[in-house]
């Protein structure tokens, strides 16, 4: 069974992937970049734990290696993760293990506020990409919102009859593929901002 | 010298500094912290993972060359040894004056 899933944190993620373990499945795939979670169900009484883990920096092959390795002599399976960084997703492998791959709440907190700040910086960098998109195509912000300056033809708006439909048809693709990249930037810029919200005030231990 | 925002160690801090006495990879000193606290400390892989990392950016451990292909090995260094002798004195004092007090 396949699904797709948006978390705009790890915590709720990990709640999610637990009540489906918990429900008679198993994660054994999880696509990183289309959020695609692929379990296959099982016959059995037990729910071994999924947890995330957060890596902020990319790791050389060997770093991998042995961090991999770390959780697999303590009892957790890796089920998908990228050496270059980012959610790295564990299955507990040994029912007698405690059920989580943090043993204290401050180094869980840690590792929850370098995710967030992880997206703040994907939020920042696909904003200003988004900005420079605009500010090359269309030279200012209105840009966005003026469908007439998505078009290039000179005199287009001026044409009248079947010369305009035939002339705006042909550009529309052309216009689209111009404003649909820079809309799509702030789209996952806006994304990644929520994330980084999110994540951030859960991070925060309330009260004293 | 230990700096004064260095301590106190954290409890699992001061255990990895005292295991890495040895040259162990994680999860031995995963393994013999909770052999030494009488298993009452058991640390996960990814506390310990994060832990590592933060006392290789502090210099108190260092990697040491070793046979095992899949595994790092780490060991304490001079500046964690100081670390360690500063923690211990403070607890060693600590100690005391609770005893002073009839504790």
């Amino acid at each position: 069974m396949k699904k797709w899933k948006l978390f705009l944190d790890l915590d709720t993620e990990e709640a999610w992937l637990n009540h489906m373990q918990a429900t008679g499945y198993r994660l054994v795939d999880v696509h990183l970049y289309s959020h695609r979670y692929t379990f296959v169900p099982v016959d059995s009484g037990e729910s071994p734990a999924v947890r995330i883990d957060f890596r902020n920096q990319g790791m050389s092959k060997r770093d991998y290696q042995d961090y991999r390795q770390l959780f697999a002599d303590s009892g957790w399976t890796w089920i998908a993760g990228s050496r270059h960084g980012g959610m790295q997703y564990f299955e507990q492998a040994d029912m007698a293990v405690a059920p989580d791959i943090f043993s204290d709440q401050a180094s869980k907190v840690r590792n929850r506020q370098q995710a967030s700040y992880y997206s703040l910086f994907f939020g920042l960098l696909f904003f200003a990409y988004a900005g420079y998109m605009i500010y090359t195509q269309f030279g200012n912000w209105s840009g966005i919102f003026n469908a007439k300056s998505w078009y290039l033809t000179p005199g287009l708006w001026q044409m009248s009859g079947g010369a305009f439909l035939r002339a705006w048809l042909f550009e529309t693709p052309f216009a689209l593929m111009r404003i649909i990249p820079i809309y799509l930037l702030f789209g996952i810029s806006g994304y990644y901002s929520m994330r980084f919200w999110y994540s951030y005030r859960q991070s925060v231990p309330r009260g004293h | 010298m230990a700096k004064t925002t260095d301590l106190p160690l954290t409890e699992t801090t001061f255990y990895i500094l005292l295991v890495l006495t040895q040259p162990l990879h994680g999860y031995g000193a995963m393994q013999a912290i909770e052999k030494l606290s009488d298993g009452r400390v058991k640390m996960a892989a990814g506390t310990m993972y994060g832990a590592i990392e933060n006392l290789l950016k502090s210099k108190w451990i260092k990697e040491v060359p070793s046979t095992d292909k899949r595994r790092r090995v780490y060991q304490i260094t001079p500046a964690g040894q100081q670390i360690l002798t500063a923690e211990t004195q403070r607890l060693r004092q600590l100690s005391q004056l609770a005893q002073q007090f009839g504790y």
